[in-house]
């Protein structure tokens, strides 16, 4: 690992810290408003200003960070999970499963991930509870974003079909569970890992672009497209640039994340 | 046969996406639900007549062939929203987006080949390293952030070019490093070296040497660029206030306007198969045209 991957690890660590040790932090929880201060300049009391509504941004921030990371973590997780369920199945099962699944993967594939994801989210009730609207805000990518990662692990599930180990362990008498658990599961995993670690970022950014557009994670939550829509009286920052803060803890995230994934598929192709 | 071969795949796809696109609306909850019905002066049998009119009593299936009947007429329904035709909408707000992402699609592809390029052939590392931190700075913010910021430096007089400038910025951030890895790939060909051995000049080189051999897989890679233009321009749209087909989508979305939604849909599938089919049939016929040439 490099210097450039350490300090990234580093940065993550202490941002996904600072947003775990939220309530911490800012015991006042990111829904309390102070009707005696509200949209006051960043002061001793709240570092990052408040809202039009009184609301401790510092406090919105990083509870948002957190439930970004919490349920970005999460869909990446179910995400990569049906991509490696998909791939390996594509390794084992042969040239009908592919055939089926390459359907899969060219209708999600046929459309942009953003207008996927407003269609998806046009045919459910635009009105739902803060919490529901979380929940189904990463469910929806989790269940519409494995189509990339499943092509990349299948195909090298493809080539590990034909390897030479395993076709002496199918020589050798070895069942379809043998040949998933001895051979193909070891030398996946850290691909299915690198596909975790480059789904991560984009499901944070697609997350964020949804709740700028009004369809993701719901008020009063805190989230970082919530935040960002904060930015779009643009007149305003350029009177109060603190607003700025959320944007610029997000880009450190994402890049943080970027670089680590980046270092990712090096490492499973070495292992391959 | 080969062109039969080749276009079965796409249109099935499309067919397939149609047909799961009005399941889903016809799954959607409320589908059908007249909000007239509430209106206490329509009598009994005027509801009856209401709801024999609307869609709300008809099968997937049957939802399904009326619409492509329509469609073969050029009949892709009417908004509910906007209460106006959809391939007039369509018509209309997919020239802005064509425009304002054929312009970033353009300014996208030639900044970073002319970056790729001239870093290459010029010796630029300063260049280099400012254009790859730069993308990959892109990469880590969401695009309504940039079009946000840009909004913030350019103040919004000409939201199209706000648009095509931040679409094109997004552009730029993926395509440069692939490019890049490409058009060096192909400087390292045998007869690339010959002809650079032989003192061919760099731009000569360069068109015919460099870019011949590169191009199917830069044909593929443009091709790939479209559908992400169309994504940016969702978002980018909304925020720049610019009536594209992305803020159709958004508004259709908002306004859960489902004719539009389906008419988008295989509006956006059709451009998507087309451009990676015609990239596909280019890297296939490509070479094999090449060589028949160069025999």
């Amino acid at each position: 690992m490099g210097p450039v991957k350490v300090a990234a690890a580093a940065g993550l660590a202490l941002l996904a810290a600072s947003s775990f040790a939220a309530g911490w932090i800012r015991p006042s929880g990111y829904a309390v408003q102070f009707r005696d201060a509200p949209a006051v300049a960043p002061c001793a009391r709240f570092p990052l200003g408040t809202d039009e509504l009184g609301r401790d941004l510092l406090a919105r921030m990083l509870y948002g960070m957190r439930l970004s990371f919490l349920l970005a973590g999460s869909a990446a997780l179910v995400s990569s999970a049906i991509a490696g369920l998909a791939g390996i199945a594509t390794g084992v099962l042969g040239k009908g499963f592919e055939q089926v699944l390459e359907i899969c993967f060219n209708l999600l594939m046929s459309l942009p991930w953003i207008f996927l994801l407003l269609l998806a989210r046009a045919l459910l009730p635009l009105e739902m509870p803060a919490e529901t609207s979380v929940l189904v805000t990463f469910l929806l990518l989790a269940l519409l974003g494995w189509a990339p990662a499943a092509r990349v692990i299948g195909a090298s599930a493809r080539s590990l079909r034909h390897s030479g180990f395993t076709l002496r362990a199918r020589a050798e008498g070895a069942g379809s569970w043998r040949l998933i658990w001895f051979q193909l599961w070891p030398n996946l995993q850290r691909l299915i890992g690198a596909q975790f670690l480059i789904l991560l970022p984009g499901f944070i950014l697609s997350e964020a672009t949804l709740s700028f557009l009004g369809l993701g994670v719901g008020e009063p939550l805190p989230s970082w497209g919530g935040l960002l829509r904060d930015l779009e009286d643009y007149s305003a920052v350029a009177e109060q640039p603190w607003r700025v803060a959320p944007l610029i803890l997000m880009f450190l995230t994402v890049a943080c994340l970027q670089s680590l994934s980046g270092a990712a598929p090096c490492a499973a192709r070495r292992k391959i | 046969m080969k062109l039969l071969q080749a276009t079965t795949g796409p249109i099935l796809t499309m067919l397939l996406g149609g047909l799961l696109t009005v399941w889903l609306v016809r799954q959607a909850p409320g589908y059908g639900a007249d909000p007239s019905e509430l209106d206490g002066r329509w009598s009994a049998e005027s509801i009856a007549t209401l709801r024999a009119q609307s869609q709300g009593h008809m099968t997937t299936w049957q939802l399904y062939t009326a619409y492509l009947k329509g469609l073969a007429r050029g009949d892709m329904g009417n908004s509910l929203a906007w209460n106006r035709p959809v391939a007039q909408l369509l018509g209309q707000r997919g020239l802005v987006t064509l425009r304002s992402s054929g312009l970033a699609v353009l300014f996208g592809w030639a900044a970073a080949v002319v970056v790729a390029l001239s870093c290459r052939f010029r010796a630029l590392p300063l260049v280099s390293t400012t254009s790859r931190g730069a993308a990959a700075a892109l990469l880590c913010l969401p695009a309504p952030a940039v079009a946000l910021l840009l909004c913030l430096v350019m103040r919004p007089a000409v939201p199209e070019l706000v648009a095509a400038a931040v679409t094109g910025l997004a552009i730029f951030a993926r395509v440069l490093l692939p490019s890049s890895t490409l058009l060096y790939a192909s400087e390292a060909e045998p007869h690339v070296l010959q002809a650079r051995a032989r003192g061919v000049t760099s731009t000569r080189l360069v068109i015919w040497h460099v870019f011949r051999c590169a191009a199917p897989a830069l044909f593929s890679l443009l091709a790939a660029s479209v559908p992400v233009a169309f994504g940016i321009a969702v978002p980018v749209e909304t925020v720049c206030n610019l009536p594209g087909a992305g803020q159709l989508a958004w508004l259709a979305a908002q306004k859960r306007d489902l004719p539009v939604l389906t008419g988008l849909t295989f509006a956006l599938m059709a451009v998507t198969l087309l451009s990676t089919s015609m990239a596909r049939a280019w890297s296939v016929s490509g070479p094999e045209l090449a060589e028949r040439r160069t025999a």
